[in-house]
């Protein structure tokens, strides 16, 4: 096992340079913007630009810029400076990441309280009322494009711009540590948005597992044991059919990690993802690099952490 | 003194989206403490159905249900979930096809004992897992302190049907349904299984009902037969009239296709041709009657009860041939003739229509019970 | 010479479902003799003019979709940026809510001297000023020079400087200090010695950021770094505004509270009132929510374009919260240097048979969109000069519906009798591919293909369509239909000059799409820049654009508005020259 996570620590370190090569590639062969000509702002004089592409390297070879950010990235843990901000990319994601984490945390518990008792329930009632009524909802949830989901909760509920006043609206987040209340307040409705496909997507996947396991043999072994109902579906039924979903849970986790792009853009959370996406607008390389490397590094490590955990959860899983 | 388990007229149904299945229709049996029932049929034919409904794991909404099955002076048809629940288990116990499947592959086999002991018993964990210790044991699997904390897929596939039946016996059950329980396995292996199975017989004095496909299986340790075709018993004897002198066409089919030691390498088996038959649309008459190398013109409308043979009240069989025709055809099969060249035997000579595909016809088992007890469709 | 870049996308789109909603009330005419150049009523719309009835005190908020670009003064050139930049710096000199015509001074003490030949500039400054803490100390003139050495220095990334301040020895490099051609004979004293005769056009650029006084040599640690990192951390910067930045997040927050040494006096700055105490403005919001926020609330100010639908829901219902003001010109640049383009008549041909009136309802229709048949557009001042809504009625661009006989009459002068052209060219038409440009870029590639002219459309991002095809002179690009020019001051010269004049090509980043290099048309705008007198330099710049409209080297699509929205309690005071709040003059109610 040891040797296992030692040598995809190593092969994650590889998919992450590819990761920032190939982002590096893309932007340069896509017609984005020339980030020398945007920081300039608007100057018609050709020798401000000519400093500006020196001051950022962009007068350098392709393979030298890739090869000076590497170095620094391994080297000196320095992710560059922002074309459009001047700062450390380091330092605005790292000043981002706890808004991410508290969405992404907050969502993630959300929609596991939710998607797997509606899961459950629908599996051990399948085809009944409350099935049918619960995966209709669960399918308009999945199918909801998050941001206009988070427009529609901003206008029913928020407490300036909604119908009833309920929830705190766009643009209240607040630090956890500068005032719990408020940053509780501020994130609920995030959360459900954000929450809300999850679930509807997590009560699919483990009503149909469970549907599935349900059918296994070792249910019928567990009911001719004389097990009362509830216990052979949760501890031999859901226990089945679980696993495959913590595999999809970790990569989720990880996938938000790098940033909830959408929800945080409408309700304006000041998270990784708005970085990133504000990067994108601007052709801000050093930022797009930034964040996608920290997108590609969450993923990676989740699938690691997965792979470990799923060792764990079925024992038949034994990695070498 | 009345036997442990009576079964009366069981009629099981199950309502499909394609129409209503016929699983068990009008099935009767007994079985009495010490003894053993061999149910054989195909797959299809109720005979796991009839047994599951025995245990209530037949249950559900779109399953229909008739009948009497008396267990200990109890009907348990008329017994609620939470009773049967703890006549499961306890009193009768129930071990599968294939071990490894019917095993958790998430839990090790001592927690699976242990869960088994412990939902009927109020015993400590401590106690529980020394039992279960000593289960394993009982079954013959050696080393029992290591093998009770490992995951089934750490077994062989013998060892795995051991510590099923391990699991069976844990709160020494007086009934034991044993739903084909060599299937799976090795012939080596199977042979095994089936003397442990007689050997805790012996020791523990249970009654076992084993289902199986293979009347090879159950001969050396059965009772009692009974044949189950399209939901229904065609023929019940004593193991010993059953191959001696078996009166069903599918009888013979089934005791023809078993191999035997005494049979030359390169003799074809006579397996019986074509498909048992659909559960929702049954055959007209003898429900056997398209499959029948015997069949005559009015078997195809009148459907045969099953009554005792007029010399033998305890062999009951449902055939509409002449009891001396069939005496007949049995003999000239049992000397090796071909069944095509016995048909006239039958008489009015209308020739059956032999399906092409018969000898090929795939037999795979496919699931008796549409999926689960309460969670079926 | 500011480009439209991002906050006028979404105002496009808005004026749309206004102009459906308000076509059916009758066009009213012009409403205001001065800039208002739509043919929809305005009335009741939000007065945004500062009153007598304004409160002092409290906290004004704002809300945008977009972030700031560059807070550093030396460095700021974004819209909303200035916005930022007018309440916590001064420069020399200042427009103000009621006055964008004339520069009135700020810091400086009186106008601005220039010599007659118009090479000398001298300014005086008040000697009430003073930097914010932890300075403390009154402004000088050296501190002026300082702010003009910053704005030359390379490493602030200005971009304006060498444009508008054409200072003797200055040159755009790293730490380039002190600039010969500036002197400071005493502390209130600061003498400008330009290389050509300019003072009358570098006195309205007097009035832009990078003017503001910075106490010299303060940041020459952070401008030694490129870019210097003073524009990175503005809460560590020094004012002379009335207020100062308290915090700032990147594109998410901004806050701002009274600076302790600004004084409302006669000998310190007595333009600006700044009645709220506090400013607290939250970017990047989603712009729907963000607009209706603002519609919904008593107190906050939206500074960047509402969307469409709640633009429409407040002139509907809230048009008290809503004020509409021309902002700037559209127009699609043909290209004069590549063919087929190169040929000025098949230039007024293709004027000529477009459908403008199409490409206003494109832009928005009515209430935020007129056609536009010049380049001084309404609100700079020398609009009404160069002909206003009529313009110069050259036969060519008097149809604004098209008219192909008119295109006919060019077509055959350019050699083509059939009115068809049967050359061989491609017309490479690049253009933003946000709404609404592909349909403006379908607007003129159908006016393109009445003609027969073969057309290859390029939808791309506004900033790729920028800085890589009609920035970029060697993309020989044919037609830029999407491009948008606001000024960045109110002269004709900063709506002229970088789109049009053939000094102001560059090879990189080039504002001129049209890639124009008409000698009569450079001198013209060269000798109108050198005039004092307004009345005489604006019909000199009227020349120029008459010029402009003969060579046909764009076509003049739109003189378009941008709209604002404000709280029920709020009381907006917009700088009509930047279309944007002036929040040193805008209070609660």
């Amino acid at each position: 096992m040891g040797r296992y996570i030692i040598r995809r620590l190593l092969w994650a370190v590889v998919v992450l340079i590819i990761v920032s090569a190939v982002t590096f590639i893309i932007f340069y062969a896509l017609p984005s913007a020339d980030p020398a000509v945007l920081r300039a702002g608007r100057s018609p004089n050709p020798a401000l630009i000519a400093h500006i592409r020196h001051v950022l390297g962009l007068d350098r070879p392709i393979y030298v810029q890739y090869w000076l950010y590497i170095k620094g990235v391994l080297l000196h843990f320095n992710f560059g400076y922002s074309y459009q901000y001047s700062l450390p990319v380091r330092s605005l994601i790292f000043q981002r990441l706890p808004a991410t984490i508290s969405l992404t945390v907050g969502a993630v518990i959300v929609w596991l309280l939710l998607g797997i008792p509606v899961g459950i329930i629908s599996a051990i009632r399948p085809r009944t009322w409350m099935d049918r009524m619960t995966m209709g909802v669960s399918l308009l949830a999945i199918s909801a494009p998050v941001y206009w989901l988070g427009l529609v909760g901003l206008f029913l509920f928020a407490n300036d711009i909604g119908v009833v006043h309920i929830f705190d609206g766009a643009d209240t987040y607040t630090g956890l540590t500068a005032n719990p209340g408020r940053w509780f307040g501020s994130l609920i409705m995030p959360w459900m948005v954000l929450a809300a496909s999850f679930a509807a997507f997590y009560a699919r996947l483990l009503r149909a597992n469970l549907i599935e396991t349900m059918s296994e043999d070792y249910i019928r072994t567990a009911r001719a044991k004389g097990l009362p109902e509830w216990r052979v579906i949760l501890k031999h039924g859901v226990r089945s059919a679980i696993t495959p979903i913590v595999t999809v849970l970790g990569l989720d986790i990880g996938i938000l990690m790098g940033g909830a792009v959408l929800t945080e853009t409408v309700f304006d959370i000041p998270g990784v993802g708005r970085l990133a996406y504000d990067g994108i607008q601007n052709a801000d390389l050093p930022i797009i690099q930034g964040t996608v490397m920290l997108g590609a590094f969450f993923i990676v490590i989740a699938n690691l952490i997965v792979d470990i955990l799923y060792a764990y959860l079925d024992p038949r899983v034994r990695y070498t | 003194m009345s036997p442990l388990l009576e079964v009366e007229d069981l009629r099981v149904s199950f309502d499909t989206e394609d129409g209503v299945v016929h699983a068990v229709d009008g099935v009767s049996y007994q079985v009495d403490t010490g003894k053993t029932l061999g149910i054989v049929g195909e797959s299809g034919s109720g005979k796991t159905v009839s047994s599951l409904t025995t245990l209530g794991l037949t249950r559900s909404r779109s399953t229909r249900i008739s009948g009497r099955i008396v267990f200990g002076g109890r009907d348990l048809l008329t017994a609620s979930t939470d009773e049967l629940r703890r006549i499961r288990g306890s009193e009768i116990a129930m071990i599968f096809q294939d071990p490894l499947s019917s095993l958790h592959p998430f839990y090790k086999v001592g927690h699976q004992l242990v869960e088994a002991i412990r939902i009927h018993r109020d015993v400590s964990k401590s106690a529980a897992r020394k039992r279960a210790m000593d289960l394993v044991e009982l079954v013959g699997i050696p080393d029992p302190k290591r093998r009770v904390d490992q995951y089934p897929h750490e077994f062989s596939g013998g060892m795995r049907q051991r510590a099923m039946i391990a699991m069976a016996l844990a709160n020494e059950p007086k009934l034991l349904i044993a739903d084909e329980p060599t299937t799976a396995l090795d012939v080596t292996v199977q042979a095994q299984i089936l003397a442990l199975l007689q050997d805790l017989q012996d020791r523990l004095g249970m009654a076992i009902i084993i289902i199986t496909h293979d009347l090879g299986v159950v001969a050396e340790i059965t009772d009692e037969i009974c044949v189950m075709y399209a939901g229904r018993i065609v023929e019940h004897a004593s193991t010993d009239e059953i191959f001696d002198a078996p009166e069903h066409p599918y009888t013979w089919g089934l005791l023809t296709s078993i191999p035997r030691l005494d049979q030359q390498r390169g003799d074809d088996l006579v397996p019986i041709s074509g498909r048992p038959p659909s559960l929702i649309q049954r055959p007209s008459g003898c429900f056997f009657h398209p499959r029948c190398p015997y069949v005559q013109k009015r078997h195809r409308t009148v459907d045969p009860p099953l009554v005792s043979l007029p010399d033998n009240g305890r062999h009951q069989v449902a055939c509409l041939l002449e009891p001396t025709i069939r005496r007949q055809i049995w003999n000239g099969l049992k000397a090796g003739r071909d069944p095509t060249s016995l048909r006239q035997l039958a008489g009015d000579g209308y020739p059956s229509r032999a399906p092409a595909v018969a000898s090929t016809a795939p037999r795979a088992e496919t699931p008796e019970v549409p999926s689960s007890g309460t969670g079926g469709p | 010479m500011r480009l439209i870049r991002r906050a006028l996308i979404p105002l496009i789109a808005a004026g749309c479902a206004i102009a459906v909603a308000a076509c059916g009330s009758s066009s009213s005419g012009n409403t205001s003799t001065s800039s208002s150049s739509s043919g929809l009523s305005h009335a009741g719309l939000a007065n945004t003019k500062p009153s007598s009835s304004q409160r002092t005190g409290g906290t004004l908020n704002l809300v945008t979709a977009e972030g700031w670009e560059h807070l550093d003064p030396g460095a700021s050139y974004f819209q909303i940026d200035y916005v930022v930049e007018y309440s916590t710096q001064s420069p020399l000199y200042t427009y103000t809510p009621t006055n964008s015509v004339t520069p009135t001074p700020l810091v400086a003490s009186g106008p601005p001297q220039i010599s007659s030949d118009g090479k000398t500039v001298t300014v005086h400054i008040k000697s009430g000023w003073h930097f914010s803490p932890p300075v403390n100390r009154a402004v000088t003139s050296k501190d002026v020079e300082f702010a003009f050495e910053r704005m030359f220095n390379a490493n602030v990334q200005n971009g304006y400087a060498g444009g508008y301040f054409p200072i003797v020895g200055a040159k755009l490099a790293p730490g380039n200090r002190p600039i010969p051609g500036i002197s400071t004979p005493n502390k209130t004293t600061i003498v400008f010695h330009l290389t050509k005769p300019f003072g009358a056009t570098m006195a309205k650029a007097l009035t832009l950021p990078g003017t503001a006084a910075i106490p010299a040599g303060y940041t020459d640690k952070a401008d030694k770094s490129s870019p210097s990192t003073w524009d990175s951390k503005p809460t560590t910067q020094v004012f002379t505004g009335p207020y100062m930045i308290k915090s700032y997040t990147p594109g998410q927050q901004l806050t701002l509270v009274r600076n302790p040494n600004w004084k409302h006096s006669a000998n310190a700055d007595s333009v600006r009132p700044a009645y709220a105490d506090k400013i607290v403005w939250n970017a990047g919001l989603d712009p729907t929510v963000a607009a209706n926020k603002t519609l919904d609330s008593t107190n906050l100010l939206m500074a960047d374009t509402p969307p469409a639908p709640v633009l429409k829901k407040a002139y509907e219902s809230k048009k008290k919260q809503l004020s509409i003001a021309p902002l700037g010109i559209y127009y699609a640049a043909l290209n004069t240097q590549v063919p087929p383009f190169n040929n000025v008549n098949l230039r007024k041909a293709v004027l000529a048979v477009e459908n403008r009136n199409a490409y206003a309802l494109d832009r928005g229709g009515k209430l935020v969109a007129t056609v536009a048949t010049h380049f001084v557009y309404p609100e700079v001042p020398g609009f009404k000069e160069a002909g206003g809504n009529a313009g110069f009625k050259q036969d060519f661009v008097s149809h604004p519906s098209g008219d192909h006989s008119v295109a006919c009459k060019y077509m055959k002068l350019a050699g083509y009798p059939h009115c068809k052209y049967t050359g061989s060219a491609n017309v490479l038409i690049v253009g933003s591919n946000a709404a609404p440009g592909p349909q403006e870029m379908q607007t003129v590639q159908s006016g393109l293909t009445q003609l027969g002219f073969k057309t290859t459309i390029k939808a791309v991002p506004q900033q790729t369509m920028y800085s890589k095809f009609c920035g970029y002179v060697k993309a020989h690009v044919n037609v830029c239909p999407t491009a948008g020019w606001i000024e960045d001051f109110p002269d004709p010269y900063a709506a002229l000059f970088v789109p049009f004049s053939g000094e102001a090509i560059v090879p990189i980043n080039n504002s001129n799409w049209g890639v124009l290099n008409d000698p009569k048309v450079n001198k013209q705008i060269d000798s109108a820049a050198a005039i004092t007198n307004q009345s005489e330099r604006f019909k000199a710049f009227a020349k120029a654009d008459k010029m402009i409209v003969d060579d046909a080297a764009a076509i003049p699509e739109v003189w378009s508005d941008n709209a604002e929205l404000e709280g029920s309690k709020v009381r907006g005071v917009l700088d009509p020259w930047n279309d944007d709040w002036n929040l040193s003059f805008s209070s609660t109610k």
